[in-house]
């Protein structure tokens, strides 16, 4: 079994998951990431697959490999996400469709197999990412909004599901953070989410992986079920 | 084509573990008529969770074979193959057959 801990992040290649995969390989985490894109400089020690976080058998052949290679898993973040900013009267089929399959399926599928690979160690960790446009239920961003909802439910039920086995099951919830998904937003409209938090700045990806670290700690087995939203969403 | 002896002795493995990581528990046993679920069966619900998720590892570490064996297909059937060892033992042949 590999002597350093292991995390698996989704969504590696840029933005908070890049930050994040960056932030634990500096802190002695061997790292495994995802990304649909494969990465063009995958650090040493760094694990990466090319998928499609819903792709199950795609998701399936990563965790073997992470078995196979460090013989244990002990944190997943589930960072992978897409957004659709659009009136629900003017929304495609095909758009929720794909942002629920990539939101919630991608999300649960990486749970189930981390949890199955958790399991025999008898602990774990799990983050999920939810977003501030759930309690804010913004208008024109009803897909996404229901997509992380369903994520903070899966994160609930998982929470109470794997406790037995020693698995924490969180969320954290970024209000408006610079990266591509609010990319097609006007910077008007950003403004004015700010203003609704409590903290009226942007959320940085570090202010990101200081809640996912208290998350991990070991001294944290007794926090799950939990979402944290960023700025006081 | 993988014989049902291996798919046995990949079952009795798991119910070995299973039995040391359980030791408060009545310990199952590997009789091919042993009951695992169900009316006097020797799972929980939860027990059997565990015992078809070491299933389906060992099949893919030993055998390097991905089967979902709590499928819609398993529980729709009238006879449930989480019944006994051997239905079980069948289903996941039939399962790797197709």
């Amino acid at each position: 079994m590999h002597d350093r801990r292991v995390i698996l992040i989704t969504g590696t290649s840029r933005g908070i998951g890049r930050h994040l995969a960056d932030h634990y390989r500096q802190q002695g985490w061997a790292v495994a990431g995802c990304s649909r894109k494969g990465l063009e400089d995958v650090p040493e020690g760094h694990l990466h697959f090319a998928l499609d976080v819903a792709d199950e058998p795609a998701v399936k052949a990563m965790f073997a490999a992470v078995r196979e290679r460090f013989g244990r898993l002990d944190a997943l973040v589930n960072n992978a996400g897409i957004a659709s900013m659009n009136h629900a009267m003017l929304t495609p089929l095909d758009t929720v469709e794909r942002v629920l399959r990539t939101n919630v399926a991608g999300t649960f599928l990486f749970c189930r197999e981390a949890a199955r690979l958790m399991q025999r160690a008898g602990q774990g960790r799990i983050v999920n990412f939810t977003s501030a446009a759930v309690p804010w239920k913004l208008e024109g961003e009803a897909i996404y909004a229901a997509s992380k909802a369903a994520v903070e439910s899966l994160t609930e039920i998982l929470a109470r599901e794997l406790g037995g086995l020693g698995i924490t099951v969180n969320a954290v919830g970024p209000g408006p953070i610079r990266t591509d998904l609010v990319q097609g937003v006007p910077p008007e409209k950003l403004d004015e989410l700010l203003r609704r938090q409590a903290i009226h700045r942007f959320a940085e990806p570090a202010d990101v992986a200081n809640v996912v670290d208290f998350f991990l700690r070991p001294e944290s087995d007794l926090v799950t079920g939990q979402v944290v939203y960023l700025g006081g969403a | 084509m993988v014989d049902r002896q291996s798919i046995l002795q990949i079952i009795h493995a798991v119910i070995d573990e299973l039995n040391a990581q359980w030791p408060d528990r009545p310990p199952m046993t590997k009789e091919g008529d042993a009951v695992l679920f169900g009316r006097n069966g020797s799972l929980d619900s939860l027990g059997l969770v565990h015992f078809v998720v070491g299933v389906e590892q060992a099949l893919a570490e030993t055998l390097g074979v991905n089967v979902t064996l709590a499928s819609d297909k398993a529980m729709a059937r009238q006879s449930s193959p989480f019944r006994t060892i051997d239905r079980l033992a069948d289903f996941i042949a039939e399962l790797l057959g197709e």
